[in-house]
């Protein structure tokens, strides 16, 4: 019977151990706090893509005393006779961020270790590659050229093609990227892609016929100006149809058809040559955007977008964003505002 | 299916009887017997506490004790499906896509939206909520911030109105000196003053970013949107035990079951802050209910089932304060269940049955909807166990106390389980808080008594046609500024 207590005993004992060890430091945690502070949330958080340029362009102000000090002013000067940079023009070697105090033409590749702010306009050869580059003026890189962190010009940025642009890149006025160049992000009010020739054509318009949801099979009216179709739906070619949309299935917009409103298919978009949408594309699959097409943003895929030979995304006084996972761009493609592949881009020769 | 009684045997655990039967003394079992089921309102099993060698005590020969063990064995899978899909969750978030699909979108022609401010007696945090929004990066020609000045009784007014008188173009106030109390009712009313299709709500105790706007507005331009949600991060999380719990019960719930929720396609949650509406889903599926306590739940769900999608935006973050004191914790899970409830009473047929959602939104939706019922049935299965235990009702008891004890330790968190909170905080970052865990369970057990209180008064009010109250969350900020 003892025994039988003793085991009792032991048992409520060790389950005690058990369940009070985790106590222990949750106690002392408690009592003297080590870790405790609110989650961080930056007030002034935005997804501005030339958030690093700024920060950049507002530690060389610093430097050049125009500015408020930011506490990072540590720079070489680009031609300087009493800097490393400026002696032997050895940019791989250079330890401090470099800065250009006017504009650098060079037919040789520049291959920079440094960040690198030129005041003015920064030409460079072929395969040039820098981490981070900032100019006051254009940009005009090589074919082969690399950025590996960010690029910003306050006026046009070229890169000849296949070059890489990886992560940020932006542009005051517009950004040009040749054939097979690869990107992730680029932001300006014009972005030409390909060769360097749009030819966007003008819209379509007088030979449509005015339709309406409301007529197609299956349609559901949500509210007043939204329909809801379950399953594939087509759309007519030659058609203008008023009012947003709703596509369980895959969406087909027929050539030459406008869409006046925001559109949203769950298994995948095609956009018919000349046809337009003048507000949204919403796709959790591939959007394809056909040649002549137009969109007036955004476009969004979580899988991929293709967009065909000149077609256009955005308006110059209404710049828009395309998103997706990947996405590919035909030579000639003319999108206003943002490019956002999450994991990469392409331009492609059509 | 069930395990054989060999298997038992074969474990050491005998299922010729109880191991207990022949161990305790005869009178005390009995007494026990005789409270435990007096409690649970089931004194006749007192005539059957005899022991019994099959799994599930016959029906013919013990019904009472039959009965409960088939009541405790529903309630154990009950159990172990939300322990499941909080394990999924977790999964989920660690391994699987996880969907942002709509924050990238940084540059478009921006809708016009119209701000709410919620606010009675805010006079401690609205000039904070005001000054941020007018601080944010939305487009100032297409924004209006509308403060919703509900019958407050202290300074909350003249604040809003020198704002006004600052920013008359940016501000339009909104003050309701009558009509139904809450902030449900207050919104209803103050919604006919919005400009544009979009209706972007905060409390007045949050403070939001300057990107904030834009990344809660983004998913709009997905005309299947009808509600957004952001992320909710306690600002007083250090202001002692409670506020430090609270705040790993926050990361599990935003950090991994809505973003979760969000990457499997099924229903994150709108919260009736930090997020917003599309004005014409709303109107299309029957308009802005004041009847309720949780107005944020009840436009969730009516939107679902009427074919209108809500998304969660975990990167969109903006500060709140949380109770720092256990009654005024008390008072808002109490709020939080019965108005749940209430939602879950109306629509979890329509729900169930409703053509736009697929399966398994429609099971994920159910298991949402269902949420605040289980504290209630979890005391009743603690109430079944014991009542089994000193009842000798058989070894499937032996069987189900590990189980249903493993499950409570995983679901007791009502609101996040626990390994939900452990990978939460570790994905924010937060390492070392993660040694308060263990008062994490006292905690939830505090809210489980609160939401069983509040289940029961629910069916007390239905029954004597009671006015469900408001109960407001009292503010800190200015205490902590002292």
């Amino acid at each position: 019977m003892t025994e039988n207590y003793t085991t009792y005993a032991t048992f409520a004992l060790v389950c005690l151990l058990l369940l009070t060890l985790p106590f222990v430091p949750a106690f002392r945690e408690w009592l003297r706090p080590t870790d405790f502070a609110a989650l961080p949330i930056s007030a002034n958080y935005t997804t501005d893509i030339d958030h690093f340029a700024r920060r950049l362009h507002a530690d060389v102000s610093a430097r050049l005393g125009l500015g408020e000090p930011t506490g990072y002013e540590n720079f070489e000067f680009v031609g300087d006779p009493a800097s490393a940079a400026g002696t032997d023009l050895d940019w791989r070697k250079a330890d401090k961020r470099l800065i250009a105090r006017s504009s650098i033409t060079s037919p040789l590749p520049i291959r920079s270790a440094q960040p690198v702010y030129v005041q003015g306009n920064l030409q460079a050869g072929a395969e040039s590659a820098f981490p981070a580059l900032y100019a006051t003026g254009d940009i005009d890189l090589g074919e082969h050229s690399t950025v590996d962190d960010w690029a910003h010009a306050d006026g046009v940025l070229r890169m000849g093609p296949r070059s890489v642009a990886l992560r940020r890149v932006s542009a005051g006025s517009a950004i040009e990227l040749g054939n097979e160049t690869w990107f992730e992000r680029l932001h300006a009010p014009a972005l030409r892609f390909g060769s360097g020739v749009s030819d966007v054509l003008p819209p379509a318009g007088a030979e449509q016929a005015p339709a309406s949801y409301a007529d197609l099979p299956g349609a559901v009216q949500q509210t007043p100006l939204l329909f809801l179709i379950r399953g594939d739906c087509a759309l007519p070619p030659a058609s203008i149809y008023r009012g947003s949309l709703v596509v369980t299935g895959f969406l087909t917009i027929g050539a030459a058809t406008t869409l006046i409103g925001d559109i949203k298919a769950r298994e995948g978009v095609s956009i018919g040559h000349r046809a337009s949408v003048q507000g949204a594309v919403t796709c959790e699959k591939r959007v394809y955007v056909y040649k002549d097409a137009r969109a007036w943003g955004p476009v969004v895929s979580e899988s991929d977008i293709l967009i065909g030979a000149n077609a256009l995304v955005g308006l110059p006084d209404a710049p828009t964003t395309v998103t997706a996972r990947n996405i590919i761009v035909e030579d000639g493609v003319v999108v206003h505002g943002t490019v956002w592949a999450r994991e990469i881009g392409m331009v492609k020769q059509a | 299916m069930l395990p054989s009684s060999s298997s038992f045997s074969s474990c050491g655990l005998s299922t010729e009887r109880p191991i207990h039967a022949t161990r305790r003394p005869a009178r005390p079992r009995v007494a026990l017997a005789l409270a435990v089921t007096s409690f649970m309102g089931a004194g006749p099993a007192l005539a059957q506490a005899q022991a019994t060698g099959a799994l599930i005590p016959s029906f013919k020969d013990y019904p009472v004790a039959a009965v409960m063990a088939s009541l405790l064995f529903l309630i154990v899978v009950a159990m172990m499906i939300y322990g499941v899909r909080h394990f999924m969750f977790t999964m989920n978030r660690l391994t699987g896509v996880q969907r942002h699909p709509y924050i990238d979108i940084a540059v478009a022609r921006w809708p016009m939206i119209t701000v709410f401010i919620a606010a009675h007696n805010e006079e401690k945090v609205i000039a904070g909520c005001i000054e941020a929004l007018l601080n944010t990066d939305y487009p100032a020609d297409r924004l209006k911030i509308i403060p919703v000045n509900d019958r407050s009784k202290d300074g909350t007014g003249e604040i809003i109105d020198s704002y006004v008188a600052r920013f008359p173009s940016r501000i339009s106030p909104f003050h309701r000196s009558t009509g139904k109390a809450g902030k449900s009712a207050a919104l209803k009313d103050a919604l006919h003053f919005a400009e544009g299709d979009i209706a972007i709500i905060f409390d007045a105790d949050y403070v939001p970013g300057r990107g904030l706007l834009k990344q809660l507005v983004a998913p709009f331009f997905d005309p299947e949107i009808g509600a957004v949600m952001g992320r909710v991060v306690p600002v007083n999380s250090g202001a002692n035990l409670l506020t430090r719990m609270l705040d790993l019960e926050r990361s599990g719930g935003y950090q991994v079951d809505q973003q979760a929720r969000m990457n499997l396609n099924l229903l994150p949650q709108y919260g009736g802050t930090v997020g917003g509406v599309r004005l014409s889903a709303v109107e299309a599926v029957g308009g802005w209910h004041d009847d309720t306590l949780a107005e944020d739940t009840d436009i969730t769900f009516r939107l679902m089932l009427n074919g209108w999608k809500t998304v969660y935006t975990n990167r969109s973050e903006c500060y709140e304060e949380v109770p720092e004191e256990w009654s005024v914790r008390i008072k808002q899970v109490t709020r939080w269940a019965k108005g749940h409830n209430q939602v879950m009473t109306r629509y979890w047929w329509k729900f169930a049955t409703s053509a736009y959602l697929t399966p398994g939104q429609r099971f994920d939706g159910l298991l949402l909807l269902f949420v605040f019922v289980i504290p209630l049935v979890m005391l009743a299965g603690w109430c079944l166990a014991l009542g089994l235990y000193f009842l000798n009702a058989g070894s499937l008891l032996s069987s189900l106390i590990p189980i249903f004890a493993l499950m409570i330790y995983g679901t007791l968190g009502n609101f996040a389980a626990f390994f939900e909170i452990v990978v939460a905080v570790l994905i924010d970052g937060n390492r070392r808080r993660l040694r308060l865990l263990p008062f994490n369970m006292l905690g939830f057990l505090v809210s489980l008594f609160a939401i069983s209180g509040a289940v029961w008064s629910l069916l007390l009010d239905r029954i004597f046609k009671r006015e469900m109250v408001w109960d407001k969350t009292i503010r800190y900020r200015a205490k902590a500024a002292e």
